[in-house]
């Protein structure tokens, strides 16, 4: 079936209008303006509210944004939400970052376009607020000064971009509404300003923060009635019947929530709408979504099926609208992060599938739904993740490779044999850990409870690099860039290079875990969440703010390029010291001049003499297992700014192609400025020979539980995931599950089709792919991230 | 590596162990058999079909084949090969020819680029288990298992015995891929612990299944109608343009398949995915490329045909 012509066209229209997608070597979208609507009114509320508490200055801010923003709506739209004043504008956050973005305005063509004169003029004058007070910058009055940490002073840390995620408690909003939360909230200041046993300073933040809270939720509350104010106007330029009868419904549901509690699922889906725009978009510029949406909007579907109010053609209707509505979100990113994001989408995903508190199966015909849509109308958002455990349906398999099979690359299937451990094992309880989702491209948190996930805004640990530096006492193409360790001539065995290696990670762990805690120790300071900290468990209670503590930490260190590492570390063991074919000091010239002249011969030893890691070979594969092991045992003692200890993330997104683009040649044969595997565990592009099943022992041997590691991409040709390889494909996946990956994605579309669609894009603007962990557009992919998804080993099967 | 390919096959042999020659061990293969499977491909065929799609597997030992499109032209196997089997064409890639080779394999070593690379070594039964246990986990969730192809596994029979022994001991599905052409007692030997046999049928016709393929069918048909009732049967019929693309003669073959109580008869079109193969084996591929491909009208003429014997009769995939 195809999408309904409404969301196919208003697909189209937000395709061209998608914001901040990456063409080129571009970071940010063509057309794309900044909106000063928002830093116009945070600048203006925050000089006028000088000295109060941070949390009411922020929530009044946010609430005059709300309150006056331009709104607007696009002809013929189910569902309204916007967070800026026009489709092709974004909000910038100046009270994050205002330095690197008044750099890039007369120096960077693609920056300055987003602003007119007039507009640079006002955003001129609103940075001179800011310099003191915006958050990034204000890391130079705290960090230590031995440690180097502006970008390129060292190859993994570097001062920069903040991903942070989150997950509200969709279904308490739908069911209490925002008058039913700021009714707990007015109880809660009740309660505390009566309580004389809570020491009087704590008394009067609790109060503060509660009513930061409640100024935020009633603007929250009124934000869905200016939707309808603004539907009323449009009704007035409609003569259609159809479309004003529409109208009328999308004003009764917009007067309704986020307000009141949502009672079908129209009204339902419009309320996680408005939220989910406000915590992504207008509070900070957060990624991710994480919404079980079909445990979440199933019993509202339920109820109107029951009720005979929806057909199953317009609950799929509304779902494509959704849909299509995340397509419209983006932001501006810092021209650090050409391609880092691969696009500033802002990882939308949508979870599907799993278990409920007591481990039962959760399918619904909302998973089918959403699955058929997702295939249908092929969308670059939402990702979408599913959930796999031992009692999935044979049928939600089957949706599961229908949907793959149309070359959407989504979804991406995750094992809750890995992922429900893992939560228990860093504090989670049985029920909360089975109730998790995926936010971002493929971090479990836990709807609705105090978990704000954080990473890379100090960079990444790139594994590859601390060897090189280990390699040479700690310098990188002559250059010291990491700590000292022995020097070449000192080292006699593969002891030795693994020492200092562990030391050069050592050093490099330290220097990201200062930077990281002192960005969250500034969030914490200077950038409440009043209205996030109302929708999660716990906060009304407390009386603080969300970043003022943790239920579970969720701190990572980004990790590139772990097998990279394992497949240098074989090479050095096998060349050096086992063939004695070449000597350490030949090997480190090779790889300073790039295996270029002389030393072409050193690339081809490796090329064809050492395992390399995905062939299920334990010479190389043990090595990435002792690598992550190592990196998980150091993670274990860095300690962040709530006490718990960091974790490692595999959500690489395309980092490892902007960080290999960055960086020099590495022993594994691995040439300079190309791109280090996707994700955590992946093999390296074109190395895995060995079939996808001796991929996955690989991958297996590297326990996710003791490691860390996540994501492992396999490009399949469609005809894997025909109806009749269904039940093949089933036992395939059943197999991943039993074996501990903790997920896996499928890329399915043919090499041959991949090149012509490099040669002829115009052709082929609906084509999809996915880079580790969300999809794009091919055609928008940078030229070496369109190669790296060519040259990813086709796994042919037949002979 | 030629050191291994030649010193193993010295000592292997030597060793007195029971041992094989194998060209690939095919993990994921979804078309030999029920489930995932991994295909053990042996060396070794006493056919010879001109469209055979893995013309590596008929010389019984070991061999080289040179690619072109991994050839650099740096000339450092032309300076090793003695007999003159390699040489440069116009544009400086590598050419085999096959019937000067003698099977020195000091141009693997000599090649810089990998364009060089032996096909077939010998392994021990216990190598060869261990290979084919690795994907168990597979096999178990997908009721797949093990299919040893060729070549003719019939051509090494104790080797391919044992191998099925041992995973039969270890609970694995067991599949036998063969021409059917060898004596009884092989025939009966190798199959005691097997649970499936896709078993090929060319022709009817001894004379033209002789003209073509090298040898007489009688001995094939014979094997069949002995192993009929005895252990489950797959018939497997290339269908070739201008050989067996005859329509009486396939329904011959699905009468003889209910007799054998075949569990399902499978007619796999000609396909050309093999047919590059040959040059960088050094081979002549002449004979392949006069054949012809089907058509569409052809092919649709096949699908319906067989579209009323439902599951039985399978056309296009195995």
């Amino acid at each position: 079936m195809a999408p309904t012509a409404r969301n196919k066209l208003l697909r189209d229209e937000t395709q061209i209008k998608s914001l901040g997608r990456v063409s080129d070597m571009r970071s940010v979208k063509v057309g794309m303006k900044i909106c000063l609507e928002r830093s116009r009114v945070m600048t203006k509320v925050y000089k006028e509210t000088e000295g109060e508490f941070i949390a009411l200055r922020r929530a009044k801010g946010l609430a005059e944004y709300l309150d006056t923003m331009t709104l607007y709506t696009r002809p013929n739209e189910l569902l309204v939400g916007c967070f800026a004043s026009d489709e092709a504008s974004v909000p910038v956050y100046l009270e994050l970052y205002w330095r690197w973005l008044s750099k890039t305005f007369g120096k960077l063509p693609d920056y300055s376009a987003m602003l007119d004169d007039a507009g640079k003029k006002e955003i001129a004058e609103q940075f001179k607020y800011w310099e003191n007070c915006s958050i990034q910058g204000r890391e130079r009055d705290y960090v230590p000064s031995w440690i180097p940490w502006k970008v390129g002073e060292r190859p993994s840390a570097g001062f920069t971009w903040q991903w942070e995620m989150c997950t509200p408690d969709f279904e308490k909003v739908m069911k209490v509404g925002m008058n039913g939360i700021i009714a707990q909230i007015d109880k809660r200041i009740d309660e505390v300003i009566n309580d004389i046993s809570i020491q009087i300073e704590k008394r009067m933040d609790m109060l503060d923060e509660l009513r930061a809270m409640k100024i935020s939720c009633e603007a929250m509350a009124r934000w869905g009635k200016r939707y309808a104010q603004l539907l009323e106007g449009e009704k007035k330029k409609i003569k259609d019947p159809k479309r004003l009868k529409e109208l009328d419904r999308m004003i009764e549901v917009c007067n309704r929530v986020p307000a009141e509690p949502a009672r079908n699922l129209y009204e339902a889906i419009q309320c996680f709408i408005f939220i989910n725009f406000f915590v992504n978009y207008i509070d900070v510029p957060q990624v991710g979504n994480g919404i079980r949406f079909d445990k979440v909007l199933y019993p509202f579907y339920e109820n109107d099926i029951k009720n005979g109010t929806i057909t199953k053609e317009f609950a799929k209707e509304l779902v494509e609208s959704v849909w299509v509505k995340m397509q419209e979100g983006g932001y501006v990113q810092p021209p650090a992060w050409v391609n880092n994001g691969g696009g500033g989408l802002g990882w939308q995903t949508m979870t599907l599938g799993g278990v409920d508190e007591f481990g039962n199966d959760i399918t619904n015909e909302i998973t089918y739904i959403a699955l058929e849509v997702t295939g249908e109308i092929q969308t670059v958002a939402p990702q979408i993740a599913v959930r796999m455990h031992d009692k999935t349906p044979d049928e939600l398999f089957n949706a599961v490779f229908k949907c793959v099979r149309t070359g959407c690359s989504q979804p991406a299937v995750f094992n809750d044999k890995v992922n429900i451990p893992r939560l228990m094992g860093i504090g989670a309880t049985v029920e909360d850990a089975r109730g998790y989702s995926i936010n971002n491209c493929m971090q479990p948190v836990i709807p609705g409870k105090n978990i704000h996930y954080r990473a890379g805004h100090s960079g990444a640990l790139i594994l590859p690099m601390c060897l090189n530096l280990a390699m040479d006492g700690g310098k990188l193409m002559g250059m010291q860039m990491g700590i000292e360790t022995p020097p070449l001539s000192e080292l006699k065995s593969m002891d030795d290079i693994w020492n200092a290696f562990c030391k050069q990670v050592d050093d490099a762990l330290m220097v990201l875990t200062q930077l990281s805690s002192l960005g969250d120790a500034l969030q914490k300071k200077y950038v409440p969440r009043p209205l996030l900290s109302a929708i999660l468990e716990g906060n009304i209670e407390k009386g603080c703010d969300m970043r003022d503590w943790e239920y579970l930490g969720l701190r990572h260190h980004l990790v590139f390029g772990c097998n990279n590492t394992a497949d240098a570390l074989a090479a050095i063991k096998m060349l050096v010291f086992e063939k004695k074919k070449i000597t350490l000091e030949t090997f480190l010239n090779a790889v300073n001049n790039n295996y270029e002249g002389e030393y072409e011969k050193v690339y081809q030893m490796i090329e064809q003499e050492v395992p390399k890691f995905g062939n299920d070979n334990d010479y190389v594969d043990m090595f990435a297992r002792d690598i992550m092991v190592y990196v998980k045992s150091q993670c274990d003692k860095c300690i962040d700014i709530y006490g718990k200890p960091y974790l490692i993330d595999g959500t690489t997104a395309s980092g490892p192609i902007n960080a290999g683009m960055l960086c020099p040649a590495t022993f594994d044969g691995r040439r300079s400025n190309e791109p280090f595997h996707d994700g955590t565990i992946s093999p390296v592009q074109g190395r895995d020979i060995s079939g996808p099943t001796a991929t996955i022992r690989s991958v297996a041997k590297v326990d996710p539980l003791k490691t860390g590691n996540m994501l492992l991409n396999q490009k399949f040709m469609p005809v894997f995931f025909d109806p009749e390889n269904y039940e093949l494909m089933r036992g395939y996946m059943k197999t991943v599950r039993d074996l501990g990956l903790h997920h896996v994605q499928f890329n399915c579309v043919s090499k041959a089709t991949l090149l012509d669609a490099k040669k002829k894009p115009e052709k082929y603007e609906s084509l999809i792919v996915r880079v580790a962990g969300y999809s794009a557009y091919f055609i928008d992919l940078d030229n070496k991230i369109q190669d790296e998804i060519i040259t990813r080993t086709e796994q042919s099967f037949s002979c | 590596m030629k050191v291994d390919i030649k010193l193993k096959d010295k000592t292997l042999k030597e060793s007195g162990e029971t041992t094989g020659i194998v060209f690939n061990f095919q993990q994921f293969s979804i078309q030999d058999g029920p489930g995932l499977r991994t295909t053990m491909f042996v060396k070794g065929c006493p056919l010879h079909c001109p469209w055979c799609s893995n013309p590596e597997s008929i010389y019984p030992s070991y061999q080289i084949k040179a690619v072109q499109d991994k050839c650099r032209g740096c000339g450092a196997c032309l300076k090793v090969c003695k007999t003159g089997a390699l040489s440069h064409n116009e544009n400086h890639q590598i050419v085999l020819d096959y019937s000067k080779c003698n099977h020195c394999l000091d141009c693997i070593d000599a090649c810089n680029y990998k364009a060089i690379t032996g096909v077939g070594i010998r392994v021990t039964v216990k190598e060869a288990v261990g290979e084919l246990m690795k994907d168990k986990p597979f096999y178990d969730n997908t009721r797949g298992g093990v299919t040893i192809s060729g070549g003719e596994p019939l051509m090494q029979p104790e080797f391919v015995a044992e191998v099925f022994g041992e995973l039969k001991k270890n609970g694995v599905h067991t599949a036998l891929d063969t021409t059917g052409y060898a004596k009884w007692a092989t025939v009966k030997n190798v199959t005691k612990d097997v649970d499936l046999i896709l078993y090929d049928i060319k022709h009817l016709d001894s004379k033209k299944h002789q003209e073509v393929l090298g040898v007489k069918n009688e001995v094939i048909l014979e094997n069949l109608n002995k192993l009929a009732g005895k252990t489950k049967i797959w018939l497997r019929i290339p269908l070739v343009p201008g050989f067996n693309d005859d329509l009486d003669m396939a329904d011959k073959i699905v009468e003889l398949g209910r007799q054998v109580k075949a569990e399902k008869v499978y007619f796999l079109p000609l396909h050309r995915w093999g047919e590059h193969k040959y040059s960088s084996l050094g081979y002549d591929g002449s004979a392949f490329a006069k054949i012809r491909d089907f058509t569409e009208e052809e092919l649709e003429k096949w699908k319906d045909h067989y579209k009323s014997f439902s599951d039985y009769v399978i056309f296009g995939k195995a």
